[in-house]
């Protein structure tokens, strides 16, 4: 059974008040969706409210989703929907902090092969939050942080396939224009 | 960063932020899922199936679950089953279920116990059983809910017809709610469908070794697999032959092989069959002190019909709260602070509006009507029809 297939079952067990399936939703998507917003917001409290107020809206449309897309990218559609909101409401503010970055474990498994690389990396996700117009961070977000494919990443986004890839190469375009330090700190951890 | 192969690499690479490790807890207290779906029945059914509101829903899933036996061959259909349990009068189940503080399941030793696919569950071998008795008898006064009684080591619950008085067994503290919701309705319609098609195959004597010899020959061993969150759960039923009555249903897990290939996570013994149970098993009395938080008197509530209920609302404490409750009598408005609660003595089905006067999203909570909910609103709505169970959601 796929993810998809075994979302889908917790779903339909979900619409029925099964409430064992519902926990088995919240646990296969909480940490994407907190993860996703924890990145596009900057803060583990406004993340986290932002994570109960997508559920709550899940919880209030689940008989309502029809199955036309993946559940996966229903639900980061209501995130997406969610952060927005969240946006347009609320005021003008300091810089975010990012202090995500500082609170990663220090021994344990890590995806990166070298310190070097992981600062690239650190670097490049404030590149990514500075990225204009919110579509195109969105964009990144969704389809290289969330992993979700190019049509989810369009759907969600409520895009043409074409213009999200327009998008993203730009986008890339953009972050390889301006880290050309992190260009020569990865060329000498390579060689 | 040669080329843009590298910065997509390095942005897949990218680990995600975790959650902190209440969220979840947090995500499953502000769940609200849409009420049960159910299929037509005629309204006999439904009066002789009475299980309380206070039962845990296990109970409730043990008689669906016989409700759902089916097929032919070394499989057996309980219809008859069925049939003889709806016309008990009165019976007793023992629950006895794993419990105690969340315990890790690993799924995946390289995650953290709380991460995906790991998680924690009270219900785990390293817990001993708590048992809880439940008591049910039928009242034709009141023949959608009945007299019935739970005892769990923390409380004792009371329900006659709409009126339910749990008290805490160590501090005495009592609290009374009206429910006037079909006590039956949202349990086993709720298993009935969840476990509709399921097989139940005849277990051979030699692999149910908990069944006494004595009993052998008198008692038809069957069971159903589920696969769930990647594991197996196995559920066991133990059925009379003689008049095909329910005795014994478990749920057996398959996620612990450092304990055993299976493990006994919950079971409900029924007994007591028809039982005459003395007068104080259901007896209980409830006093105007009881009632004030409600904003009633026993006097009051001594003329209200059984279809009366009542409305807890709770959340961020202090907060106040406006609203409307509307039925075929008309429009009631409502104020508050939280936490607080109100009686409604309805007329038809009624539709419920409560909002923070400040507009501002916070914890907020419902309970009426079999129902519950805490979520982070503004704004919660719900209907309560005639003798059912609410269904509430926030709408911001």
């Amino acid at each position: 059974m796929t993810a998809e297939e075994q979302t889908r079952t917790w779903w339909e067990q979900a619409i029925q008040g099964d409430r064992d399936a519902g926990s088995e939703l919240l646990r296969h998507f909480h940490k994407p969706i907190f993860a996703y917003l924890r990145r596009l917001i900057g803060n583990d409290a406004d993340a986290e409210d932002l994570t109960q107020q997508t559920f709550s809206k899940v919880w209030q449309s689940l008989t309502r989703f029809r199955g036309a897309s993946s559940l996966n990218t229903w639900v980061h559609r209501i995130a997406y929907c969610t952060y927005i909101d969240w946006v347009r409401q609320r005021e003008p503010g300091g810089e975010q902090p990012q202090e995500w970055w500082n609170t990663l474990p220090a021994n344990g498994p890590s995806p990166f092969e070298s310190a070097a690389e992981a600062d690239s990396a650190r670097r490049l996700y404030l590149l990514v939050q500075g990225l204009e117009p919110e579509s195109r961070r969105a964009a990144i977000h969704l389809h290289y942080y969330q992993n979700l494919s190019l049509p989810e990443t369009a759907e969600v986004l409520g895009l043409p396939l074409s213009t999200l890839k327009y998008q993203l190469k730009a986008a890339l375009d953009e972050l390889r224009r301006l880290l050309p330090e992190s260009q020569q700190t990865l060329s000498r951890s390579e060689n | 960063m040669s080329n843009e192969h590298n910065v997509e690499a390095l942005l897949r690479r990218t680990p995600p932020p975790e959650p902190p490790v209440d969220l979840l807890p947090c995500l499953e207290r502000q769940m609200h899922l849409p009420a049960p779906a159910t299929r037509p029945v005629s309204r006999g059914f439904w009066h002789r199936l009475w299980l309380p509101a206070t039962s845990l829903a296990g109970a409730a899933a043990a008689v669906a679950l016989v409700l759902s036996l089916w097929t032919a061959g070394t499989t057996r259909t309980l219809a008859a089953s069925v049939s003889e349990f709806m016309k008990l009068k009165s019976f007793r189940v023992i629950e006895r279920v794993r419990g105690g503080p969340a315990r890790p399941v690993i799924k995946d030793k390289s995650q953290q116990p709380q991460n995906w696919p790991n998680y924690l569950t009270p219900i785990h071998p390293d817990n001993p059983f708590v048992e809880n008795q439940h008591w049910f008898k039928y009242d034709p006064r009141t023949p959608n809910q009945g007299l019935t009684r739970t005892r769990t080591p923390q409380t004792d619950i009371w329900r006659d017809g709409n009126v339910i008085l749990t008290v805490n067994r160590a501090t005495g503290e009592r609290e009374v709610t009206l429910d006037s919701a079909q006590t039956m309705f949202a349990g086993i319609a709720n298993s009935l469908l969840g476990n509709r098609d399921t097989a139940f195959r005849e277990v051979p004597r030699r692999e149910a070794p908990d069944l006494p010899p004595a009993l052998a020959a008198s008692v038809w061993v069957g069971e159903a697999t589920r696969t769930f969150n990647g594991a197996m759960h196995i559920c066991r039923v133990w059925i009379n032959r003689a008049n095909d009555l329910p005795l014994r249903i478990q749920w057996w897990g398959t996620e612990w092989p450092e304990f055993a290939p299976r493990v006994l996570l919950q079971e409900w013994e029924f007994t007591d069959f028809n039982a005459e149970f003395p007068t104080d098993t259901f007896a209980f009395e409830v006093t105007d002190a009881d009632l004030a938080p409600l904003g009633i008197t026993r006097s009051e509530l001594d003329k209200m019909p059984a279809t009366a209920f009542s409305v807890r609302l709770d959340g961020v404490s202090g907060a106040k709260v406006v609203g409307t409750v509307k039925d075929e009598a008309g429009v009631r408005d409502v104020k508050g602070t939280l936490p607080f609660a109100f009686v409604q003595n309805p007329a038809g089905d009624v539709k419920l509006d409560f909002r923070m006067v400040d507009g501002k999203q916070r914890n907020f909570g419902i309970s009426v009507n079999g129902t519950a909910m805490n979520t982070v609103a503004s704004r919660i709505v719900g209907t309560v029809p005639k003798g059912g169970n609410a269904s509430v959601s926030s709408a911001d």
